[in-house]
């Protein structure tokens, strides 16, 4: 009888626990992240208004990107405009008017609602374009250094 | 993120959705604790399984979580999210290998010269899998971890490691001959072909 192909498997390494790291572990990063976050706003602050303008000068000065061809679903161009609008709204971080930031809130709760109860591609949509237009008002606001106002 | 509800998945392969994602980018640490609830888990298996200890799995999970809230701005969703992530673990323990100088010769006949020897096997742990893994040459483990268990092509460890792939495939040959003699120390020259077999 020939003797049975030997495999990982037939060594139980297949079998190999898993583990869980300790409860304690995620409010210890939580609390390095936060450690991270204001040692970084310090240094922001510190750099101060020359930073902001430099930022602001440079994104006069030079021409904008050239845009990329967009590909896929209606949906995935709406989260890619998306993530495209936060990345410019970081940039703008220190800006955030408290009203804006409720509104915001808002449209992603309403976007993780429907998430949560497996809502289809159709119902995404609106509220994916809902939470664009808030970030380009805040985008805008922040811009004119004004308040959101939406009526 | 197409997500198919009725789909199990487990470890790296589980989906979080885009909005999830969405929130995390924006710094909201909510959707960070979700990822984290999602996600730690494998992260810390694979590091505990290449790495072999608590404590320097913990920092792997901790140093891996603290980049993600950082670098996940930059995460397009080119890759799913779980396979972005698995590298960053997977990167994350190499540097901690490296740190302990722990990284062993390129030469696979040096790299297997210090293991324990086949005599050594003890009968108490001869099918205590993790035991025996952790007396594999630190490189050879992360070898056969990554390709047996998570899934790397011999050709995506080559890139990892800067080598051939026949580099790994005699890695990943002689650490399955290794265990095989650690767990059956009367047989010998028996052919061992990976489980499951990818190129």
């Amino acid at each position: 009888m020939a003797e049975p192909e030997l495999s990982l498997k037939a060594l139980r390494l297949a079998a190999l626990p898993e583990f869980d790291p300790p409860p304690q572990l995620w409010a210890r990063i939580e609390a390095a992240h936060l450690r991270r976050r204001q040692r970084r706003r310090l240094v922001q602050w510190g750099a101060g208004m020359a930073a902001v303008l430099t930022f602001a000068a440079l994104a006069t000065l030079l021409p904008s990107a050239p845009t990329v061809p967009v590909n896929g679903s209606p949906l995935a161009q709406l989260q890619r405009q998306s993530h495209e609008l936060e990345q410019r709204y970081a940039g703008l971080d220190g800006t955030l008017a408290d009203d804006g930031e409720t509104e915001l809130r808002a449209a992603e709760l309403a976007l993780q609602r429907a998430y949560d109860r497996g809502a289809p591609a159709e119902e995404l949509l609106p509220l994916w374009q809902q939470r664009n237009e808030v970030l380009s008002s805040l985008i805008a606001v922040a811009a004119d250094g004004a308040q959101l106002t939406r009526i | 993120m197409d997500m198919n509800p009725t789909e199990i998945r487990t470890g790296f392969a589980q989906l979080v959705d885009e909005m999830t994602l969405a929130r995390a980018r924006r710094g909201d640490v909510a959707a960070h604790a979700t990822l984290y609830r999602t996600y730690a888990r494998p992260c810390y298996t694979l590091a505990m399984r290449v790495l072999g200890s608590s404590a320097a799995a913990e920092d792997i999970v901790q140093d891996v979580f603290l980049k993600l809230m950082d670098a996940i701005r930059q995460y397009r969703g080119d890759a799913p999210f779980g396979a972005w992530l698995k590298r960053m673990t997977v990167n994350a323990a190499i540097d901690q290998l490296r740190s302990q100088r722990h990284i062993d010769p390129d030469d696979p006949e040096l790299l297997f010269a210090n293991a324990a020897e086949p005599g050594n096997t003890l009968a108490a742990d001869a099918y205590d899998v993790m035991g025996l893994l952790q007396r594999l040459p630190p490189r050879a483990r992360l070898i056969l971890v990554l390709h047996e268990l998570e899934g790397y092509t011999h050709k995506e460890l080559a890139e990892l490691f800067g080598q051939t792939e026949s580099y790994s495939k005699s890695i990943l040959s002689r650490s399955l001959r290794r265990l095989q003699e650690w767990l059956r120390p009367d047989t010998t020259e028996v052919e061992i072909s990976p489980w499951p077999s990818r190129s």
